[in-house]
């Protein structure tokens, strides 16, 4: 019992005529199925347009094969998807059984041979050309077929038979085409009903997030960056960007981020469906947990909270210094968005002059009359900048207003005083 | 009433008015039935260190409560509201934490910062666009636990949301610290300390302890946050001498 099949009815088309394979929805959903799987069982056979093989012999130093298979068919029910599942000493044994209605997890050797005995002639995957042959000779079920001599069977209904017999008994190999996930992870998700509402989004777009966790998981990747895609009936798609400030792979997370994002967002027109897109992935390392921290040391990393008011605010709405190698006051520290400043300092010389500065800058120096104010130290003459043409000669003072509140005050050549900042 | 009878069992150099008296209230108090204001449970030296004597002096916990929010009220910018708090986030930004500015009223200017020994690459500033996301960014960050203090500057506030951001800021074990206008002194606030900044007429800055947990109001304190004279912070003699070279006035 080395063979694993699933069997979903619900992916099964209606008809032939669902056109190819390759593109129909049901197999996009068959591919995130088979990533599921893989948190389990390391082969995984695409088997479309409603199956999955897996490979679970290997597995057995990990866990019996009656606990795997409750595993992994909890885990598909756990996705909304109804299944057949059976075991089987052959693959396509396996998958016979379990197109036939599927087989209980304690499934022995003899209990296969006789269901497999037990199915009618229909259910063997045969060509129809040769079902209604057999049918003609009074053959009905499998068994009958099993035990004909293999010569005369061979010789009767063509070589196609007796491979489909060595198959099923496993007599020769099988091979298969082993699932691997696609280089970045691209999915996209149809919705049985328009979504009017943004906080509609959510639950679905969960969906995907638990599929991208498990791509994720499966080629140990991480994220930064999604790009999810709105679509609209009648209208240009609309497109948003998910960002996080550290690699991600939990689907927990980037719900908790993409909610944040989307209190921004206004729904112009109804959504009929989703995609998702791992815009970056870079190899996921394993942050090192303290085993022993104390849960109320932190409720989460320093750099979630980023994330978090970045998918809240936007990216321009925080912060962080920079430095430039530049002496005029209104140049010398730059605030930046998305910025990531090291730890360095700033130049010597800057500090020392920045001990006399204020604290608060005005992002626009002020005009003021000289008889408002009541200098107090300087002047400190600034004169700086000519090399791209808007140089400054200043002579900067601390002046008090009527007030009381201490700014820094400065003269231009012309005589006219400007507030530069406030000694806060 | 409750204030001078530690000398009254002794008698020795106070002249007692009436010993019947006395002896009464004494065994009142030997009972525990009269609150003494003395026996307040001090729980000094918990908060975090100011970095100006006088203003520890004046607080509770001899310092910036922790994991509580403040208020600091005042008037205009430009009276030192920022230096009583420089000391305290030079300490702070050695913490593998945040501090966050939100919705600073100016551009704030790394370079004094780090001269007063602030780690700026500890400094997330952020504006926010409404009321809405300051609040929501505010409780945030105190609530998130990676904020080793949180600076805000919100035009108006509710003392509903004070209320919610005081609790973040406990839950958050974050330094809180909400800058209004004065004219808000006058609306109950749950916050835990309360202070009152305004300027003198001598350059200095007053403080006004209008209310603290675990404590009482004290006469305001004048401090010298070194405004207005030059070389501020550390000023060694020999910035003193390098301030007379440059100074002007040239013409």
């Amino acid at each position: 019992m080395i063979w694993l099949y699933l069997h979903f009815p619900a992916l099964c088309p209606e008809s032939d005529l669902s056109g190819s394979a390759a593109e129909n929805p049901g197999h996009r959903t068959l591919k995130r199925l088979a990533l599921r799987a893989q948190r389990q069982v390391a082969h995984v056979a695409l088997n479309p347009p409603c199956g999955l093989l897996l490979e679970t012999g290997s597995m057995w130093r990990l866990d019996t094969p009656e606990h795997l298979q409750q595993t992994i068919t909890g885990d598909m029910e756990d996705l909304g998807f109804a299944i057949q599942a059976s075991q089987g000493t052959s693959p396509l044994a396996a998958r016979l059984l379990a197109e036939a209605g599927g087989q209980p997890a304690e499934l022995t050797e003899d209990g296969q041979k006789a269901a497999l005995h037990s199915l009618p002639l229909q259910a063997c995957d045969l060509e129809p050309k040769t079902v209604s042959a057999l049918l003609r000779v009074g053959i009905r079920h499998c068994s009958e077929l099993l035990a004909l001599p293999a010569a005369s069977l061979g010789q009767r209904f063509g070589p196609t038979i007796l491979h489909w017999r060595e198959r099923l008994l496993g007599h020769i190999p099988d091979p298969q085409e082993w699932f691997t996930p696609p280089e970045r992870f691209d999915q996209h998700l149809d919705l049985n009903e328009d979504i009017e509402h943004v906080q509609g989004i959510r639950f679905p777009l969960g969906r995907l997030l638990t599929a991208l966790e498990d791509y994720c998981r499966q080629t140990q990747q991480a994220t930064d960056e999604l790009a999810l895609r709105l679509h609209h009936r009648e209208r240009s798609p609309t497109d948003l960007r998910l960002g996080s400030a550290t690699p991600e792979a939990r689907a927990a997370v980037w719900e908790e981020l993409a909610r944040l994002h989307l209190e921004r967002v206004t729904l112009y027109a109804p959504v009929t469906a989703l995609s998702l897109r791992s815009r970056r992935l870079q190899p996921y390392t394993a942050r090192d947990e303290e085993l022993m921290r104390d849960p109320a040391d932190s409720t989460d990393e320093p750099r979630q909270l980023i994330s978090r008011l970045q998918a809240r605010l936007g990216r321009q709405a925080l912060l962080r210094r920079a430095w430039q190698e530049d002496y005029r006051p209104q140049n010398y520290t730059r605030w930046i968005a998305g910025h990531e400043p090291g730890h360095g300092r700033p130049p010597n010389t800057q500090t020392q002059m920045a001990r006399q500065h204020p604290i608060w800058l005005l992002p626009e120096p002020r005009p003021v009359r000289l008889q408002r104010l009541q200098l107090i130290t300087g002047p400190e003459r600034i004169q700086t900048g000519w090399w791209d043409l808007r140089g400054i000669k200043r002579d900067y003072y601390q002046a008090r207003l009527a007030d009381h509140s201490l700014v820094w005050v400065y003269e231009r050549p012309d005589g006219q005083w400007f507030i530069a900042g406030y000694f806060g | 009433m409750t204030v001078q009878h530690h000398n009254w069992h002794t008698g020795s150099a106070r002249q007692e008015p009436d010993i019947k008296h006395s002896s009464a209230l004494d065994s009142v108090i030997g009972q525990g039935q009269v609150w003494q204001g003395r026996h307040w449970p001090a729980n000094s030296g918990q908060g975090l260190k100011t970095g100006h004597a006088q203003l520890d002096a004046l607080l509770a916990e001899q310092g910036w409560p922790r994991g509580a929010l403040s208020e600091v009220l005042y008037h205009q910018s430009g009276i030192g509201e920022m230096q009583l708090l420089v000391p305290a986030l030079a300490e702070l930004s050695r913490q593998d934490r945040w501090i966050m500015l939100i919705a600073p009223p100016f551009v704030p200017n790394a370079a004094a910062l780090e001269a007063a020994g602030v780690d700026t690459s500890r400094l997330l500033v952020v504006q926010p666009g409404s009321v809405r996301d300051l609040l929501w960014t505010i409780e945030e960050s105190l609530r998130s636990g990676t904020c080793s203090a949180v600076l805000a500057w919100p035009q108006q506030l509710e003392t509903r949301a004070v209320r919610r951001l005081q609790l973040a800021a406990e839950s958050g074990r974050s330094l809180g610290l909400l800058f209004r206008p004065e004219r808000q002194a006058n609306e109950a606030s749950p916050a835990a300390l309360r202070l009152r900044v305004a300027p003198t007429r001598q350059g200095l800055t007053e403080v006004t302890v209008l209310k603290q947990r675990g404590g009482f109001g004290q006469a305001p304190a004048q401090l010298d946050l070194g405004l207005g004279r030059g070389t501020r912070h550390t000023g060694s003699a020999e910035d003193a001498d390098l301030a007379e070279v440059i100074q002007g006035p040239w013409q």
